[in-house]
């Protein structure tokens, strides 16, 4: 095998591992150097931990990931690394979260942790203990956020797949920057113990793939369940022009449009009412439930920002948080009745392509703006309703970076949504998911 | 920044989002049987079979 593994779909890597063609020993190591080649350029991986992997490579069961190494966001515990959510500090004892034994399981090998947004409290993957995470097109921008780290580490070929979590969008916003498929789960798919996310009704992991293949691999041995390919050309696909079509930047706009009319689904318009109050809603929720359950003695350890929302959100006003609720039991509905006339629902993942680092405004036609809140309003209402969500690159911007594609599901069906993906990789003659981004080059 | 720079700062950006929820009407979204963030959404307000 001349090409490095990692260059290899992550299908690929399992069946090279299955046949014998590859070891689950060899690609381990050819993988630490790879993350250790490309990421000091991203800052995708937090740490590493060979013993433990090869501890894992020893004792992997047959399974469909058996031997392959992935990576999981810092907010999963591992039995030896308790999840720090971005922050300095062990949030939660080490042991076997429902995310590891489910990779167990499977065979999986955890090669890494990826960084992220400290606590999941932004978009852009800026603020971490760990500095920033860059994107895999152009390390000087943003990778995403919450879950950067995780997105960038498989956009910049480190890995094949990884775990992330979302509470706002922070997989489907980091998907859409990075140039990734990564698909959120349904709320409450796969166990919560060990898992930040079980302080929030918000939200649910998901899996970060080069592709819908290596999502929908990944996405079975999380879920523990065969999600069979259907066909993705025959979809009905609801377009919700407002909010979530305005104040779009002109080139995403025109790339998710062309992804749209390209793949040949049948498209309604739909109005799903009082949608512009999702994002209120959804970040009053985000923010009190992430930063809730965070122990009072970590608080002089966390980034200044970080400790300003956490200021912020304990001041939030109870009638604010129940007309959210208010709110959200509305959007559930309005969800729920569009699901009844449409398969998924479709909009840009992100409203502008992934800012600089040194400089995180997004340029939208209303004018400069900052990530956080036009990002939410994008993607919280999949939150709020708990339904599984997927974005897929369907084009470049004239900056060079990625452009993703939103898709929405019924609660439960994750298999559409990859359907939905591997269409549209079909009709674009898979142009965005292999092309090789700007940290391919570097070694 | 001093703390409550930073506080002012994010109350600054977030504020103006927060008053479109802060004005809402109530009566226009009564309270719904089901808002159990662990089952999925229905597309009728009328209270639940299991829950009648």
């Amino acid at each position: 095998m001349s090409a490095h593994p990692q260059d290899l779909p992550l299908r690929e890597q399992a069946r090279a591992l299955a046949s014998g063609e590859l070891s689950a020993g060899e690609l381990l190591d050819a993988t630490l150097v790879r993350i250790e080649a490309r990421n000091p350029a991203l800052n995708a991986i937090a740490a590493t931990f060979p013993d433990e992997s090869r501890a894992m490579v020893a004792a992997a069961p047959e399974g469909p990931l058996a031997g392959v190494p992935v990576t999981v966001k810092d907010m999963f515990s591992l039995p030896w690394r308790g999840y720090r959510n971005g922050t300095p500090r062990e949030l939660n004892p080490p042991g076997a979260s429902g995310a590891f034994r489910r990779l167990r399981d499977a065979g999986a090998v955890i090669v890494g942790v990826d960084n992220q947004h400290e606590l999941g409290l932004g978009t852009t993957g800026l603020v971490s203990a760990h500095g920033p995470s860059g994107n895999p097109w152009n390390p000087a921008h943003c990778a995403g956020g919450s879950s950067g780290g995780s997105a960038a580490a498989v956009g910049g070929r480190m890995v094949g797949g990884s775990i992330g979590s979302d509470s706002g969008g922070s997989m489907r916003l980091p998907a859409g920057w990075s140039g990734v498929v990564g698909l959120k789960f349904t709320f409450g798919a796969i166990p919560y113990d060990g898992y930040s996310g079980a302080n929030s009704t918000l939200s649910a992991p998901g899996v970060f793939g080069r592709d819908s293949a290596d999502a929908r691999l990944m996405a079975e041995a999380m879920l523990a369940r065969s999600l069979p390919a259907g066909d993705g050309a025959a979809l009905r696909i609801g377009v919700v022009r407002s909010p979530f079509w305005s104040d779009i930047d002109a080139e995403v706009e025109a790339a998710c449009a062309g992804a749209i009319a390209a793949s040949g689904w049948v498209v309604e318009d739909l109005d799903l009412p009082y949608a512009e109050l999702a994002a209120p809603a959804g970040g009053v929720r985000a923010s009190v439930e992430l930063t809730a359950a965070v122990p009072r003695e970590v608080l002089p350890d966390l980034d200044d920002l970080t400790q300003g929302m956490i200021a912020y959100s304990a001041r939030v006003p109870a009638l604010r948080l129940l007309r959210a609720d208010r709110v959200r039991a509305r959007m559930r509905r309005e969800m729920a009745l569009a699901f009844d006339r449409v398969d998924v629902l479709a909009w840009p993942s992100n409203p502008a392509p992934a800012p600089p680092i040194a400089n995180p405004v997004l340029h939208l036609p209303s004018g400069p703006a900052l990530p956080d809140m036009a990002n939410l309003r994008q993607a919280v209402i999949g939150n709020l309703a708990g339904v599984p969500g997927i974005s897929v690159p369907v084009g470049r911007h004239s900056t060079g970076l990625p452009i993703g594609l939103q898709l929405l599901g019924r609660w439960g069906e994750e298999a559409p949504l990859l359907d939905a993906a591997a269409h549209l990789e079909d009709v674009s003659n898979r142009a965005w998911v292999d092309a090789l981004p700007a940290v391919a080059g570097a070694s | 920044m001093a703390a409550d720079d930073l506080l002012n700062l994010i109350a600054t950006s977030f504020e103006p989002v927060m008053a479109a929820l802060d004005a809402i009407d109530l009566a226009e979204f009564p309270l719904e049987p089901d808002l159990d963030p662990g089952r999925a959404p229905r597309p009728s307000n009328a209270t639940s079979p299991d829950r009648a």
